[in-house]
């Protein structure tokens, strides 16, 4: 198993916000990541990614306890796309994606020739070389998503958290930012995503953790979002389902 | 095979920047010869170039332009260069740190720290040495206390939120205890002296005074010009600074204590010299852009040269020395509203 969480728990203060969740994420497995807000979504990938410490239980990347590992050690393994990306200052894109490159350069270093190199070929990988000297502030929410994919690629992880990659874009920005993402698929990447629409995480996912109050919900096949009670449990409203499988082709080939 | 990176970067952006960079050097380099010359007693170039390569020879054959040149220019020129630098480049490095374009070196109290320091030492009628060391040791110590308190305070809060507002709130504090020691102090003696002090002047520094300052100050600025690609990541959020690779926590720790330091040096021989460490950075990010590679040494020399500037005005172009911190406070306030107007273009 590339991720496995154990009884993992985190309190604010004296609130508990994720109660012992347990996961396992194989090599090469996309999961999205459903619940509603405030359910623990995103507390539970910043522990994952060292930002939080866990008040209970243990996280195990590629066999190791993460607590034993240092930050730079862990970037190695996991990268992480936030929701939004705030920028003090108007860095081209470039020299965002660059930043990537950290774990590889030491503590007095910056980026060598081959560090610019391999933030161009992830641009590039994602369709979006163009935009290589446009300053980051300027792109479109789509743009700037894939930019910090870009980011998360030249990390050269194992595993990629995504955290609501599609919030807050239009339709065909959504879609591409999507097809993108599927397409990560063929690079053996394991991916841990969270969106809000059970429908486009039928579109991208292998698996599916369902949180609600901060304990495991579901974790199951992608195929138990058809069931509408679960949705239903989860999110405690009525749903009425539409099944096409045409969905899921259309996004594929637009790529 | 893996590329060395160079001194001045591999992007497309660090070779078109290297000339102008290189440029701010030479234009440095080429004041601090003539600020040399400039003076109400006049020195010609040559007796400059003379004074400074020769050595003992012109000691014994221009004694009064030798004395003139190492007993009160070179001083005050040594003090300029070093106050720029070093306020500019803590600057840069705390708006990079906090995340947030508007903010100086004096955020955390260091300025208000140093000036309660140097306010007790004069009202207590201390020595030129021992105002600038309690500048310097109070200075510190505020800063030290906010840091103690926002961490007692933060918890799982926002840790830069409660830096800056308890920086903020010891700010006031000793900005408040300056008010009390120059009303309780002599109206004719103690308070023109601590408001002079406040206000920001270099005039009577002396060789030894500058030499000593230079020394905590060179080293400072060694650090930030070695870590300042990584200054980039920490202007990102935290959890996405730390899922890079980067131990915000120590960086920050780094950064606070080494523009802590440079700052209380500074601020220790020059008294408060506002608007430098808050605008030369845009006026760096604007000639350079924004990546911290460029804008530390641009940073560094623009500091400098604006401070140098600044001071040959104050003593050449009127009869009566004017404080340097009006004078920075004077071409500070009116650019900092042109950037405002132009709207954040350069950020």
């Amino acid at each position: 198993m590339l991720l496995k969480l154990e009884q993992l728990a985190v309190n604010y203060g004296s609130k508990p916000v994720l109660k012992s969740i347990d996961l396992s994420v194989a090599q090469g497995e996309i999961y999205a990541v459903l619940g509603s807000n405030g359910a623990g979504k995103t507390t539970l990938f910043r522990a994952i990614i060292g930002f939080i410490k866990p008040d209970n239980g243990r996280i195990i990347i590629d066999g190791n306890d993460s607590e034993k590992m240092s930050r730079k050690e862990l970037s190695k393994l996991i990268a992480y796309v936030p929701q939004c990306h705030n920028c003090t200052f108007s860095y081209p894109v470039i020299d965002i994606v660059v930043m990537g490159c950290n774990s590889s350069i030491g503590a007095f270093g910056e980026p060598s020739q081959e560090h610019y190199a391999r933030a161009r070929e992830a641009l590039g990988k994602l369709n979006i070389a163009h935009l290589e000297k446009r300053k980051f502030k300027k792109l479109s929410g789509g743009e700037k998503q894939l930019v910090l994919i870009a980011r998360a690629l030249v990390q050269r992880p194992k595993l990629i958290i995504m955290d609501e990659p599609t919030a807050s874009l239009d339709f065909s920005n959504s879609i591409n930012v999507l097809t993108q993402i599927v397409k990560l698929k063929s690079d053996n990447l394991s991916l841990l995503v969270t969106c809000h629409s059970p429908s486009q995480a039928k579109a991208f996912a292998d698996k599916v953790l369902m949180i609600k109050d901060g304990k495991v919900y579901k974790d199951d096949k992608v195929q138990i979002l058809s069931n509408k009670d679960v949705l239903h449990d989860l999110y405690c409203i009525e749903i009425s389902s539409i099944e096409d499988s045409r969905i899921r082709n259309y996004i594929t080939e637009t790529a | 095979m893996k590329k060395q990176a160079s001194c001045w970067g591999n992007s497309m952006s660090d070779s078109k920047s290297r000339p102008k960079i290189i440029f701010m050097y030479a234009v440095l380099g080429f004041l601090i010869l003539t600020s040399v010359a400039l003076g109400r007693y006049k020195i010609s170039l040559s007796e400059v170039l003379f004074s400074l390569f020769a050595g003992g020879r012109a000691q014994e054959e221009i004694p009064v332009v030798y004395n003139i040149i190492f007993k009160v220019r070179l001083p005050r020129i040594l003090a300029s260069v070093l106050i720029g630098s070093a306020l500019s480049a803590a600057g840069a490095s705390y708006q990079g740190i906090f995340k947030n374009p508007m903010v100086s070196p004096s955020l955390l109290g260091v300025s208000s720290g140093a000036g309660f320091g140097a306010a007790i030492a004069i009202l207590l009628d201390f020595k030129a040495g021992m105002i600038q060391a309690m500048a310097f040791i109070f200075g510190i110590a505020a800063v030290t206390i906010v840091y103690f308190v926002s961490r007692f305070a933060a918890k799982k809060m926002d840790r830069t939120l409660t830096l800056i507002l308890t920086g903020v709130v010891i700010s006031s504090a000793f900005t408040s205890l300056i008010s009390l020691l120059k009303y309780v102090g002599d109206p004719y003696d103690d308070l023109p002296e601590i408001t002079f002090w406040l206000l920001g002047s270099i005039s009577d520094v002396s060789m030894k005074d500058a030499l000593v300052t230079a020394i905590p100050v060179v080293l400072g600025l060694a650090v930030l010009f070695l870590i300042r690609w990584k200054i980039n990541i920490m202007t990102l959020d935290e959890d996405e600074a730390v899922s890079l690779g980067i131990e915000t926590h120590k960086l920050s720790r780094v950064i606070i204590l080494v523009s802590t330091v440079i700052t209380a040096s500074v601020v220790s021989i020059s008294g408060m010299i506002s608007w430098v460490g808050l605008v030369i950075p845009h006026l760096a990010r604007m000639i350079v852009g924004p990546d911290y590679k460029r804008v530390i040494p641009a940073s560094f020399a623009i500091g400098a040269i604006f401070m140098l500037i600044l001071d040959d005005i104050s003593r050449v172009c009127f009869a009566a020395e004017i404080p340097l911190g009006i004078l920075t406070s004077m071409i500070g306030t009116p650019f900092f509203l042109y950037l405002m107007l132009k709207g954040r273009k350069s950020w």
